[in-house]
């Protein structure tokens, strides 16, 4: 007696067709054993799978049961075979028709009474079964919201077992639910925080904005509750709405890490995560045996947040350059490798010494230089190198503090990065190049013309400051990024010294 | 005489007889529900098999265990590995005894206990499929 049924795995965040095929025999002392290089989760599914049946009122297969997941070369993962190993079980004993069950992929859990739990990774996998030719896929109503808008394939929810017997057999009629993607996806989601929400600050807000406008990394350096964390937990409000294909790219993601939720299905608002600093270092990049998607890649196309950066491990952040770089990550282990993409904008905040007073001009610092020097030598140059925007985070007086002054609120700053973003992407239409950010030196000759009392102030910057190489690069990269704010073909001077003001803190700090 | 119905334990007969006694019941009980009794102490080179029943096709190799009340507890508890071991080595040469090739195939335990004055059960349970590879 053999049966067949299809099902999906994930490795990174791809999905592989598994061919999930049951025997079963007599003539041998009863078992029940799964093949295929199962982890534990799918060698536990037997018990699950044995009372799910049983609980769903069917009878349990007597006699030695073998399950092959095919192709046996790959490593199967996940608690999603339930479902169609217990279909093909009771395809072998023919309470289902294998042809019909072998029109279908299954993904689902079972719990012991036989009703559907989510799997992690139902996107991804619905998006890999279309690819692979599979046009109907059954799986849990919990992971509905997130599949509902794959297009190209039919997917069916189920809430037990026994609804997706009953379906197979065409006792129970269900339809297809997908939802064509409609502007219900892309519809605004409401932020509940707001730029206007920060009093004073504007000059950092001001920084914050050609940050997002041209996907700038950038370092808030202040005292303790002058407002960094607040600031950047408003980020995401201004950046521009994510398209259709970064949701998915994002959702994917979100999908293998377990981190959709069945009410709201797919990332909608740019992903915003904070992680502690006392975070491992797979925890951030991705890693493990099994590998998992890290913070940066849970971050894609959304923001990275480091709080307190010079207390991280100093080896969990050098691990941050190659993906900043990259936009991706790729995590290699002898089975083969996993990449996640990892595009996003980092944005740290620290306090400039370890007592976190050291620019206040009310509070005194009691921090020895070294003590400052060591502080501060934990950010590396190449780490330094990557982030061009450092903002001072000043203490407000009271004044600030009880002015009833607003800023812009945050959609207003959002359109007007939206335009610089819209200018960016027709200048480097064709190419890999998306924001300014990304620009390399070769490119930068060509993109950035200066005006001649620009480049004199430059020069003279150079000179007088004391500038590196290095940083000529990012300050032109950033007054790019503030000329297409001001919609300007040309770099001006006051785009030029808006620019080396963002820089002039590696020099106060760093060159002590 | 009451008593003279119950074997006496103290002698090795004596457990015999319990034995043979709660097989009985066993016997009786799967034929109330619905197992045909193929055949009972069956001996294979390697031991004995106390019951061996089928139903729907599916044969049972069933061992009982009895004991009478009070007695250390719950009488299926007396199953050993090298017990079952020995179940599974039985139930191989008994198909391959009598040619049956591919039939399915399970090891139940009977436990009976009796009261210990009359010798009528006080208490059978059948627990199905007990060993599995």
């Amino acid at each position: 007696m053999i049966a067949k049924s299809l099902s999906a795995s994930v490795i990174g965040i791809d999905a592989y067709k598994i061919e999930v095929e049951v025997d079963i025999t007599g003539g041998a002392l009863p078992a029940f054993n799964i093949i295929g290089l199962p982890d534990t989760a799918i060698r536990e599914s037997r018990d699950r799978i044995k009372f799910a049946i049983k609980n769903s009122k069917y009878e349990f297969p007597k006699g030695k049961i073998t399950v092959n997941l095919a192709p046996a070369n790959v490593k199967k993962e996940g608690s999603g075979f339930d479902l169609p190993i217990a279909l093909s079980l009771l395809c072998a004993k023919g309470s289902i028709s294998q042809d019909r069950l072998f029109e279908f992929a299954a993904v689902g859990e079972l719990s012991l009474d036989g009703k559907l739990k989510e799997v992690r990774g139902a996107l991804p996998m619905c998006v890999g079964l279309k690819e692979k030719g599979v046009g109907k896929i059954m799986l849990p109503k919990r992971n509905l919201a997130e599949v509902m808008h794959v297009t190209g394939v039919k997917i069916y929810a189920f809430e037990c077992l026994r609804d997706v017997v009953d379906f197979s057999n065409g006792v129970l009629k269900s339809k297809s639910l997908n939802r064509n993607m409609s502007s219900k996806v892309t519809h605004k989601e409401k932020h509940r925080t707001d730029f206007s929400d920060v009093k004073g600050q504007e000059h950092v807000k001001r920084g914050l904005e050609v940050a997002a406008a041209g996907s700038h990394n950038a370092l808030l350096i202040g005292p303790p509750g002058s407002g960094k964390s607040m600031l950047a937990k408003r980020m995401p409000t201004i950046l521009s709405e994510m398209t259709t294909e970064e949701i998915l790219e994002a959702s994917k993601i979100h999908s293998v890490a377990g981190l959709l939720s069945p009410n709201k299905g797919l990332v909608r608002t740019r992903p915003f995560r904070d992680p502690h600093h006392t975070i491992s270092d797979a925890a951030l990049v991705g890693g493990g045996t099994m590998p998992m998607p890290g913070e940066i890649s849970l971050a894609h196309n959304g923001i990275l947040f480091l709080d307190e950066l010079p207390e991280f491990k100093r080896n969990v952040l050098e691990l941050l350059r190659q993906p900043i770089e990259d936009g991706e990550i790729r995590i290699s282990r002898i089975q083969g490798n996993n990449v996640y993409p990892s595009r996003f904008m980092l944005i740290t905040a620290m306090n400039p010494c370890p007592c976190g007073y050291f620019t206040d001009p009310k509070k005194e610092c009691h921090c020895t230089a070294y003590q400052i020097q060591r502080y501060l030598s934990k950010i590396s140059g190449p780490l330094l190198d990557r982030i061009d925007i450092h903002l001072n985070v000043p203490r407000l007086n009271y004044g600030e503090l009880s002015g009833r002054r607003k800023g812009d609120p945050s959609e207003k700053i959002r359109e007007r990065v939206n335009k610089a973003r819209k200018r960016q992407k027709a200048r480097y239409k064709g190419g890999a190049l998306l924001f300014n950010a990304y620009l390399e030196s070769k490119e930068l000759e060509n993109h950035c013309n200066l005006e001649k009392d620009a480049e004199e102030l430059l020069k003279m910057a150079i000179l007088e400051l004391g500038i590196s190489a290095r940083a000529y690069d990012k300050i032109l990269k950033v007054s790019r990024t503030i000329a297409d704010l001001e919609e300007k073909e040309t770099i001006e001077a006051s785009h030029i010294s808006e620019a080396i003001s963002y820089r002039s803190l590696d020099r106060d700090f760093w060159m002590m | 005489m009451l008593i003279s119905i119950m074997p006496n334990r103290r002698s090795a007969s004596g457990n015999r007889a319990v034995g043979n006694l709660g097989e009985g019941h066993a016997a009786r009980f799967l034929r109330a529900r619905g197992y045909e009794i193929i055949g009972r102490n069956v001996k294979t080179y390697l031991g004995e098999i106390d019951i061996v029943a089928r139903k729907q096709k599916i044969l049972i190799f069933a061992e009982v265990k009895t004991r009478r009340e009070g007695n250390f507890g719950p009488p299926h508890n007396l199953i050993t590995r090298k017990k079952k071991r020995k179940l599974v080595q039985c139930a191989f040469v008994y198909c391959d005894m009598q040619g049956i090739d591919g039939a399915l195939w399970q090891i139940d335990v009977i436990s009976v206990e009796l009261y210990r004055a009359s010798g009528s059960v006080k208490k059978i349970e059948h627990f199905e499929n007990v060993i599995e590879e």
